[in-house]
């Protein structure tokens, strides 16, 4: 499984969607080898062409997926726990 | 050593060749001037000091060289151009090379001017065949060699040269590549031709309003070389409107339409290549701008109070083309490009208007559907050209007539020949596109550099319509000219360094996406170290994917002949344009339109998607709703949708599909008539790349699936 979040450096929403992710699956003893999280940043060219890819037009954007198949995406606002808890359990 | 005179070199060299003056006298030269004159050598020291700067005893023993030779060939009468030739190959022998240059004549063969005044110039599907359109291709041809030799560098004439690059409309080099604006601007100061050294007043009613538009078109096609477009036409027409029927509007919307496409005696006999950009809804940026009626006279309402009248006006204008022309064929020219925005499904009457403009789609193809997704204002230039207003746009919209935009030039990059260079190493492969990115940018500022310099001339110089100040600033408004890079081959570069075609895989797919964030991302680089306004484009690519093709498989024949598409024994060859999938591939089309349009948000100078209808003519619902899930679901920027027609010249009956013969009346002189690039024309007139690309786009047929939901 696999959550990529799309953001700018400078944004403080992304940065707490990356921070977000990172206490939560701590907490939910989530091993990294069991779930990848990336961050892309928009304004490198890595970045912007995964964004195109997946059509990101907001940021923060956040997608869950899991073998090619996205389970989950949210654009323009940072995810609640509650919203992407069920994915991970 | 001392220099000699004109005259004394003409007197020493009559002794050193010890010949008489009669035979001087003797020998006559055919001049460039029409003229029959006598020979004279001091002539060739005058050229060559005037032209070349050398000096003029170099230059004299040139002139001596040239002219025993002249002696010892015992003619009666020789041309100018062979003397001059002659001339050429003795600065060579004497190692100036850069005289030569300099020295260069520009001309035609007289075997290529035969086949240019006898065949169809096929480089433009939009040049017709006539004598005025001869004498465009003809100077076209001088131009051109004009441009490399004088206007652009070494470097960039030979990458242009050598299929690296194309300079687009060489051609035209002394003129920006296309413009959009407002009929305000006509609206507010009439019309004021320099060139024609007369001007009107501002109109006074709508017909001549009309005819002011199109007078003006016209002047602005012989200014530019690409597309002439017209911003929000039914909104600023609307306050001509008051107090008239609504068949009069539909004969006023007529008149505009039948008047641009039947302008052809524009420049070279061409159709004039004009866009026409239509609102169902008032523009937020327009709203609350006071309206300027006739006699350039507020109103005293807003444009927003006009927009009954405006809507009227868009549905008459979709009503015409519907109609079509007098045998019921599509329109060629202009092209209504309507704007679907968020406010335009939250204005009333939106479903009847997207239902009407889907009927023309269907039954013509004219429409383009352009998306204006979110708050972002757009204006769409020309063709597929479009862009995202700024702060001081939206400023210049309280006062339209200000909003003239332009491109410079467009130049695309042969990104096929880069994969071949790089051979499967990717950082190699990112090196190339920069190196030619960086050409690019050296080309425009090299083309930019030649129209300041003929703007500067004024009101005197040869672009005076441009430099004409209305309104405080000159018509072209050079700080707001965008540089256009063209992408092309994208598909064939991807299937070369990977194995697959961009449809073919997410990681295929993947890689075009980094190569155009890459390009995207370097544009603003170049735009930020030049304080230039350098952005992608889709080049339409009429007949450069034809020859960058045409030129790889010289070039590089073993591995362009792995991934051109086309039919290599009979050369009939091209590369994919720009960003799209494969032609052939038989894509669902609301997946192509997806898939492709990942690539539009990259491309901020525009981008489009075709839809092939062929022979299939869905209904109008099932387009506009095909339209609304194009806009809702996809990131894809403007769509098209293109039928294909047969038009019989016996019976004059204009017929679906591409036949053999007239289904109606059995005849064989027909022509086949769809959409090239970014336009309608006649098959006939296509360049061989074209005619097989033509034969391989898959036809969409799949318009169950359009309405249905099974490709969520």
């Amino acid at each position: 499984m696999e959550v990529k979040v799309f953001g700018k450096p400078g944004c403080e929403y992304c940065k707490t969607t990356m921070k977000k992710f990172e206490t939560f699956f701590g907490r939910w003893n989530i091993e990294d080898s069991r779930v990848k999280l990336s961050f892309f940043d928009m304004e490198t060219v890595d970045g912007l062409a995964e964004g195109a890819f997946y059509s990101v037009n907001k940021i923060p954007s956040t997608v869950i997926e899991r073998g090619g198949n996205i389970l989950h995406r949210w654009d323009g606002v940072v995810p609640l726990s509650e919203e992407f808890k069920e994915y991970f359990n | 050593m001392s220099t000699l005179t004109l005259s004394q070199v003409a007197g020493r060299e009559s002794r050193v060749a010890g010949q008489e003056e009669t035979t001087d006298l003797s020998v006559f030269v055919r001049t460039s001037t029409d003229e029959i004159v006598a020979w004279d050598k001091a002539k060739i020291i005058e050229a060559l000091v005037r032209e070349t700067g050398l000096k003029e005893e170099i230059a004299a023993i040139i002139a001596i060289e040239v002219d025993k030779q002249i002696r010892a060939l015992s003619v009666k009468t020789i041309t100018a151009p062979l003397v001059r030739e002659l001339v050429d190959v003795k600065l060579l022998e004497y190692g100036l090379e850069e005289a030569r240059r300099k020295h260069t004549r520009l001309g035609v063969p007289l075997y290529d001017v035969n086949k240019i005044i006898a065949h169809k110039n096929k480089e433009n599907a939009n040049t017709p065949h006539s004598p005025e359109a001869t004498n465009l291709t003809l100077a076209e041809n001088i131009k051109k060699e004009y441009a490399l030799l004088n206007v652009f560098s070494l470097p960039v004439a030979d990458a242009h040269m050598s299929g690296e690059i194309h300079l687009h409309d060489l051609g035209f080099v002394d003129r920006p590549y296309c413009s959009g604006q407002s009929i305000e601007y006509i609206k507010k100061f009439g019309l004021d031709l320099p060139d024609a050294g007369r001007s009107e007043k501002p109109a006074e009613d709508a017909d001549e309003l009309v005819s002011q538009i199109v007078k003006f078109s016209v002047a602005l096609h012989g200014h530019f070389a690409g597309a002439i477009g017209w911003d929000a036409v039914n909104l600023f027409i609307s306050p001509f409107l008051e107090g008239r029927s609504d068949e009069e509007i539909k004969k006023l919307a007529r008149k505009l339409i039948l008047e641009f496409a039947t302008v052809a005696v524009s420049r070279g006999g061409q159709g004039l290549f004009s866009d026409l950009n239509i609102y169902w809804e008032t523009p937020k940026h327009f709203a609350a701008v006071p309206a300027l009626g006739p006699g350039a006279r507020y109103t005293g309402k807003t444009y927003a109070d006009y927009l009954p009248r405006a809507q009227a006006f868009a549905k008459a204008m979709f009503e015409v083309y519907r109609e079509g022309d007098g045998a019921g064929r599509p329109f060629f020219f202009p092209k209504p490009l309507v704007h679907i925005t968020e406010k335009f499904f939250a204005t009333p009457g939106h479903e009847e208007f997207l239902r009407l403009i889907s009927a023309v789609a269907a039954e013509k193809g004219n429409t383009y559907y352009v998306f204006d997704r979110g708050e972002t204002a757009k204006i769409s230039e020309c063709c597929r050209l479009a862009f995202k207003l700024e702060y001081s746009d939206l400023q210049d919209a309280k006062e339209p007539w200000r909003m003239r935009y332009s491109a410079i030039q467009n130049v695309t990059v042969n990104l096929p020949r880069l994969a071949y260079l790089a051979a499967g190493d990717t950082e190699r492969l990112f090196q190339e596109i920069e190196k030619k990115l960086l050409i690019a940018a050296q080309a425009h500022r090299e083309k930019r550099s030649f129209i300041e310099q003929l703007l500067k001339e004024g009101a005197g110089g040869p672009l005076s319509l441009l430099a004409t100040r209305r309104d405080g600033e000159t018509y072209l408004r050079l700080r707001r000219v965008t540089h256009l890079v063209g992408i092309l081959g994208l598909n064939e570069m991807v299937q070369f360094h990977t194995g697959e075609e961009l449809h073919a895989s997410p990681a295929a797919l993947k890689l075009g996406l980094k190569i155009i964030s890459f390009m995207k991302l370097k544009c603003q680089e170049l735009s930020e170290k030049y304080d230039l306004h350098f952005v992608l484009e889709q080049t339409p690519a009429e007949s450069t994917a034809y020859r960058f093709a045409r030129l790889d498989l010289e070039h590089f024949p073993e591995r362009a002949a792995r991934v051109v598409k086309g039919d290599l024994a009979s050369k009939e060859i091209y590369y994919t344009n720009s960003t799209y999938f494969n032609v052939s591939v038989p894509l669902n089309p609301i997946d192509r339109v997806k898939r492709e349009g990942l690539f539009h948000p990259l491309i901020d100078a525009g981008a489009l998607t075709h839809v092939w209808l062929g022979e299939a003519r869905p209904s109008a619902e099932s387009l506009a709703s095909f339209v609304v899930k194009t806009f809702r679901q996809t990131d894809n920027g403007q769509i098209a949708f293109s039928p294909e027609f047969t038009a019989c010249a016996d019976c004059g009956r204009t017929s679906r599909g591409l036949h053999e013969r007239c289904p109606h009346c059995r005849s064989d002189k027909i022509e086949g008539i769809t959409r090239i690039t970014g336009y309608f024309s006649r098959i006939p007139g296509w360049n061989k790349g074209k005619i097989a690309e033509l034969r391989d786009r898959h036809k969409s047929k799949e318009w169950g699936g359009v309405t249905g939901s099974s490709r969520e």
